[in-house]
């Protein structure tokens, strides 16, 4: 008898806290009082480049379409209020950024908040992206602005004739080599340059200037190409708030109208099988620089990196 | 009466195991044992489906859910098979039936972390967490000791042969994933390093 009453009153024990487990898992209810209330968390590292980054045994990762599949991940989910972008990134190349603030827009056009939290840098191509976000969030430390465009170009022909090198091109047009580093640089071609320079840094002002909701002549004072701390950012008015990246989180979770803690969704954490076999998440800089000197990516703008990488 | 009995057989293999446990060995109870096996596995099972969908995490809960029944369900066939072959080998005389019902039976105390386990939904603390850990490390050593009984009834084997049965599978693991280890690193590492 005394076996029987000690088993059933164990088994009671075991099915009374499995129902009430039960019934709160039905109502939805959520141990960080978060309920079906996500913020998600894109993380921007590295240099800005299109294409998927990184080919690993089991798949590819990082790169500007790596993040745009995160984006559309987050905007088909609809437990996620809001996205916070993590930035990392020096730069990139302008049509990656562009690519990606445009994502953004949409994103925020599908009633989704956004925000930036800008981490260590967060410059040039990375403060594009930032730009067309709802709020801004820097620490004072942080280094962004960058805000301009260049093309870079090197002349080795002096180096090319000490090596006793000829390079010699047939070419269907005039400017077809153009940015070709054995020869200098006509000023045709610097012309022609300068006039996708100008385009490309006027496309960059218009973007910050409306995503900032500051005048288009405002945003060319401070976009001479320099670098900003986040307070400097924050007083230019580049960056809406000093905080760290759960500062960032607080602030999507009250755009959002999230109650309470929000439950947090990371994306593109990296899993153990990529740790061991797959590329690294960032892209790599020295991949994209022999990629800049096969002629194959002719505009790396804006990328802004110390010369000391 | 019939479920008296088997009330009664679950007390005495939570609380008498030796003597329910020859006893289990002996009568050979299969269906008892699958279904003593089916609630050890599906509620536990449950209690992390819940837990996980509390903490957001609805695809590992999914996967948590298949692995922790069909999964540890086919690991008690396939391991009463190879625990039976490694018995054999060592001297041991019985037969899988009876390993199947023993070993069956011994995974009841998993039930018992069930309330721990659902409590951290409710109760967030580090001194829970720290609970729930020392509850399943209780009870991992708990359904280990009742699998080495089960090997000592069921083959009539010593203590330390019952131990080194049940040990010898993962020291197999151990020893190949060694040699896995040894091999690739031979294969990445260029040779002026070997």
């Amino acid at each position: 008898m005394r076996k029987k009453v000690v088993i059933i009153a164990i088994l009671a024990i075991i099915l009374i806290t499995l129902a009430v487990a039960a019934s709160w898992s039905v109502q939805g209810k959520h141990r960080y009082g978060g309920g079906q209330n996500k913020i998600a968390v894109i993380h921007v590292e590295g240099v800005i480049a299109g294409g998927n980054g990184g080919n690993s045994l089991l798949g590819e990762s990082g790169g500007g379409d790596e993040i745009i599949r995160q984006l559309h991940k987050a905007r088909d989910d609809s437990s996620v209020k809001a996205v916070i972008l993590r930035i990392n990134s020096p730069g990139g190349s302008a049509p990656a950024s562009q690519e990606l603030g445009a994502e953004i827009q949409k994103l925020r056009k599908d009633g989704k908040i956004v925000v930036a939290s800008m981490g260590d840098v967060a410059a040039s191509g990375g403060y594009w992206i930032a730009a067309v976000t709802d709020k801004i969030y820097a620490s004072p430390a942080t280094m962004t602005g960058s805000i301009g465009v260049y093309i870079p170009y090197a002349n080795w022909q002096d180096l090319y004739q000490k090596i006793g090198i000829q390079k010699e091109k047939i070419k269907s047009g005039p400017h077809k080599d153009i940015l070709s580093p054995e020869r200098p640089m006509t000023a045709e071609e610097r012309a022609i340059l300068q006039g996708m320079v100008d385009d490309l840094y006027n496309q960059f002002v218009t973007v910050v200037a409306e995503g900032r909701h500051m005048d288009v002549e405002q945003v060319k004072q401070l976009a001479d190409g320099r670098i900003y701390t986040g307070s400097q950012a924050k007083t230019a008015g580049l960056v809406d708030e000093l905080g760290t990246m759960y500062d960032a989180i607080d602030g999507a979770a009250e755009l959002a109208g999230i109650k309470g803690k929000p439950v947090i969704k990371e994306y593109g954490n990296a899993s153990p099988f990529s740790m061991l076999f797959g590329a690294s998440d960032k892209v790599n800089l020295e991949q994209l620089m022999v990629r800049h000197m096969e002629n194959k990516l002719p505009i790396t703008a804006p990328l802004a990196m110390p010369v000391e990488w | 009466m019939v479920v008296e009995s088997f009330i009664e057989t679950i007390y005495d293999v939570l609380f008498k195991p030796m003597t329910a446990l020859s006893k289990l060995a002996e009568e050979r109870p299969l269906g008892q044992a699958v279904v003593v096996l089916l609630i050890s596995l599906i509620i536990p099972a449950l209690g992390a489906y819940f837990v996980f969908s509390s903490a957001g995490f609805e695809k590992l809960r999914n996967f948590i859910l298949i692995t922790q029944t069909i999964g540890y369900f086919l690991l008690w066939f396939l391991g009463a098979a190879i625990l039976h072959l490694i018995a054999e080998i060592y001297g041991g005389k019985g037969t899988v039936i009876g390993l199947l019902v023993t070993t069956g039976f011994a995974n009841l105390p998993h039930l018992l972390a069930v309330p721990f386990l659902v409590g951290t939904i409710f109760i967030q603390s580090s001194v829970m967490n720290g609970l729930v850990a020392l509850v399943s490390l209780v009870i991992f050593c708990w359904t280990l000791t009742l699998n080495v009984i089960a090997l000592k009834e069921v083959y009539k084997i010593s203590w330390a042969k019952a131990v080194l049965v049940l040990i010898t599978p993962s020291m197999v693991i151990i020893a190949l994933l060694i040699v896995f280890v040894i091999l690739s690193l031979a294969a990445v590492l260029p040779e002026r390093l070997l």
